[in-house]
């Protein structure tokens, strides 16, 4: 059976993957205001998470459309992420759409998140 | 020449350069060194020794040096492949890493060193046996 010490090996050989794509991309989390009020809530603006590790998956435009999804990327397990939250890569803008957490005995190795691209002016 | 010299000559020949995350660390590298010194003077008839500073004494000649370090290697292969013996491979998600064959590759890199190291001891005593005790033939019978 694995040790702690071989499971933290498995998450920074996984971290070190994701390292190694030399890709970053940065999270906005949308802020919503208004809760209770007459015109309910709506998204006001975006906070900057700042900017994180990132390692997209290189998929063809047939796989992308079997997964119902723009874009698959992966993330370091302890990436503050959200569904909702917006990714901006490479210029383009990205939502989040799915996130899942890929373990292996026990052990959270990285992110899986599906990525929906949203065609609106990015400001850069 | 100081021990400490004789280690960062070891970790130039095997690339553990990384100072933040050592391949092995000091410590070992001297136990290394001081294996390695055994060797040396029993293969070659020497008489070399660590004194209290952490020096060779007597003075330790380029050739021997160099046929030291050959040693040094041997056990440092040695200690790599005790310390990858229990990798292995695992796959989450779309990662896949196998690192199950480093201790086969360090092995096999020791070999080369121990070969390098049995023929620059055999050039210079040829009293060698390539480590092999010497064996006296005993016939009985005879007086």
């Amino acid at each position: 059976m694995l040790t702690d010490g071989e499971r933290g090996m498995i998450v920074m050989d996984s971290a070190e993957l994701i390292r190694m794509s030399s890709e970053t991309a940065e999270i906005l989390r949308p802020s919503v205001s208004g809760a209770g009020g007459f015109a309910g809530p709506h998204e006001s603006s975006e906070d900057s998470l700042g900017t994180v590790a990132i390692e997209f998956r290189q998929l063809s435009p047939e796989e992308l459309k079997q997964i119902g999804a723009d874009g698959v990327c992966s993330m370091l397990p302890d990436t503050d992420v959200k569904e909702g939250d917006v990714v901006i890569h490479q210029g383009s803008r990205y939502i989040v759409t799915d996130i899942k957490r890929e373990n292996c005995f026990g052990a959270v190795t990285h992110l899986t998140i599906r990525l929906e691209r949203e065609y609106k002016l990015c400001v850069a | 020449m100081a021990v400490t010299d004789l280690i960062r000559s070891l970790r130039l020949e095997y690339h553990d350069s990384d100072e933040a995350a050592p391949l092995l660390d000091d410590e070992q590298l001297e136990r290394a060194v001081t294996r390695a010194l055994a060797s040396v003077n029993k293969d070659l008839k020497r008489s070399y020794v660590v004194d209290g500073d952490g020096n060779l004494s007597p003075a330790l000649e380029d050739d021997d040096r160099e046929v030291l370090l050959l040693y040094a290697l041997v056990v440092v292969c040695r200690m790599m492949q005790a310390k990858t013996a229990r990798n292995f491979s695992f796959s989450s998600g779309d990662k896949k890493v196998d690192k199950t064959k480093q201790p086969s590759y360090w092995a096999e890199l020791g070999r080369g060193y121990l070969t390098q190291y049995q023929q620059a001891v055999s050039d210079r005593n040829p009293e060698y046996g390539g480590g092999v005790p010497a064996v006296t033939p005993l016939i009985y019978g005879s007086d």
